[in-house]
Formats: C-alpha cells, sequence, structure tokens
C-alpha cells in the first residue's frame, strides 16, 4: 500500500470518522465486558479457592 | 441451597470449550476485519458507511437472540427451579445489554450521515431501546432482593413477559412506517445485497456469535460460583 492508498483507507470517502467511531466504540466497550468477564471469573474463583483450603486445614 | 446447585460438570467441560471459543473468535475477527473494512466494496447508496453495518447488525441479532435464549432460562428456571438456568439468564442479560446498546450506538453513527439525524423515535429504534430497559431491568431486579432466589424469581418473570418486545422489534419494520430500513438478509427471495457484502456481514456475525458464546460460558461460572460462595456463606446473603 502507497501512503496515498492508506489515506483514502483511512478516509472511507469522507465518512471516515463515522466509521472509524463505530468500530473503535465496539472494540472498546467488546474489551471492557470480556475483561470485567475474565477479572470477575478469577475473583470469584480465587475465594473459593481459600474457602477450600481454609476448609481443609481446620 | 441444594447440594448439586453447583453444576460441576457443565463448568468443567466449559472451561475446555471457552478456550477452543478464544481461538476461534480470534481466527474469525483475523478473517472477517479485512473484508469488513477492505475486501467489500462500498454500497451504492451507503458509501462506506455500509462498514458500520457489519458491526450493526451482528450487534442487533445477538441482542435479540440473547434476550430469547435468556428467557428460555428464565422460563427453565421458574417452572423447573434448575439453579443452571438461572447462572445463565444472569450471565447472558449484561452481555445481551452491551450489544444492544451497541447497536443502538452503531445505528447513531450511520444515521447522522444517512438519515442526517443521530435518533428518530421511530418503531424500530424505540422497541430496541425498550429491549436494553428489559435488560437493565432484569439486571436491577435480580440484585434488588437480599433474597437471591426471590430476585431471580422475580427478574425471569419480568424477563418472559419481555419477550411480546421481540416479534414487535422483528416485525416493527413492517407494521410501522419506519425510517429503518425492511429486512434485507432473511428474505425469500435470498438477501438483497452483494456477494461480498453478505460474505462481510456473516463473518462478522460468526466472530460476534463465538465471542456471545465465550462470554455467557465466563460469567455462567462466575455465577455458579458466587452461588457457591453465598451458601458457604462467604458472598452476602441466600
Amino acid at each position: 500500500m502507497t501512503p496515498t492508498d492508506l489515506t483514502s483507507f483511512f478516509a472511507m470517502g469522507g465518512y471516515g470518522a463515522f466509521i472509524w467511531s463505530a468500530y473503535a466504540v465496539v472494540f472498546l466497550i467488546v474489551a471492557a465486558l470480556t475483561a470485567e468477564s475474565l477479572s470477575s471469573r478469577a475473583r470469584a474463583r480465587r475465594l473459593l479457592n481459600q474457602l477450600d483450603t481454609e476448609g481443609e486445614n481446620r | 441451597m441444594l447440594p448439586n446447585a453447583y453444576p460441576a460438570r457443565f463448568i468443567g467441560l466449559s472451561r475446555t470449550v471457552v478456550v477452543w471459543l478464544a481461538i476461534l473468535t480470534v481466527v474469525a475477527l483475523a478473517v472477517a476485519l479485512p473484508w469488513a473494512l477492505w475486501l467489500s466494496p462500498p454500497d451504492y447508496q451507503q458509501k462506506d458507511t455500509i462498514r458500520i453495518m457489519y458491526v450493526h447488525v451482528p450487534s442487533a441479532w445477538i441482542g435479540l437472540m440473547a434476550y430469547v435464549l435468556m428467557a428460555a432460562c428464565a422460563l427453565v428456571s421458574l417452572i423447573w427451579k434448575k439453579p443452571l438456568a438461572d447462572y445463565l439468564a444472569r450471565a447472558i442479560a449484561p452481555i445481551g445489554a452491551v450489544f444492544t446498546l451497541l447497536c443502538l450506538v452503531t445505528g447513531s453513527l450511520w444515521g447522522r450521515p444517512m438519515w442526517g439525524t443521530w435518533w428518530e423515535w421511530d418503531a424500530r429504534m424505540t422497541s430496541m431501546l425498550v429491549l436494553l430497559f428489559l435488560y437493565l431491568g432484569y439486571m436491577a431486579l435480580s440484585n434488588a432482593f437480599d433474597d437471591f432466589t426471590r430476585g431471580t424469581r422475580a427478574a425471569a418473570l419480568l424477563c418472559v413477559v419481555g419477550v411480546i418486545n421481540i416479534p414487535v422489534i422483528k416485525f416493527s419494520v413492517e407494521w410501522w412506517n419506519t425510517l429503518h430500513q425492511t429486512t434485507t438478509v432473511f428474505k425469500k427471495q435470498g438477501p438483497s445485497m452483494a456477494p461480498e457484502q453478505l460474505t462481510a456481514l456473516l463473518l462478522m456475525a460468526l466472530a460476534f456469535h463465538l465471542l456471545f458464546a465465550l462470554l455467557v460460558l465466563v460469567r455462567t461460572e462466575t455465577e455458579a460460583t458466587n452461588a457457591r460462595l453465598r451458601s458457604l456463606g462467604a458472598l452476602g446473603t441466600d
């Protein structure tokens, strides 16, 4: 790709601002949801493991 | 809580499936994105803004499909009191809400250049906004009671009743004179769009569905684990 090709690719026929905003919003929100899903699962697993270990030690 | 409330076999299986879904989602996205942003041609009317459709339409499909799935789980939980159905419904709600929100936002970003407006109170958009509120209502209600089971039951009832909104969304573009265009893909005569555009759309839809399945399984494990923690007295009251 030449620089001109790249510029026209990002310009998206003049609608670049709308198109890239749409993709950015989708990416950011989906990434946030995925991160939150994984961290909540990790926290729940950790708590359950802690309880199981405490139960064995008692 | 019942001793079998923690679905150990389901969780064990889902952990393996999640790894595969993660790989497949990445592969599907790697193929779909070049098609959506570059390989597919601009539309003769919408020009390049049709590329917004490749994230807008799959978001809408997920928003609708997730609600039907959630309502089915809610119904199973109301009738047969299966804990796993509760966990699934509670796991699906925030995911469905997020994709419905994305559908509204990307639709708005398309509507501004194409219709000249960010928002219009037409039947399709209004019913889609109602869908978002149903998801949020379910989430609020399911966490509104100290008694976990009561909250889940109340929310499940709201969810099942809310299914009436799904056909309203689907047929809104036919029943009312909407600004939103009518069905393009699921038509008797076949989809009315160029094959390259359909390829981009279906590849993106595949990636979105894989990601949806992954998120549901991850969040279901969290719900099941949290329920187990509650029954052990480690998380609030049950």
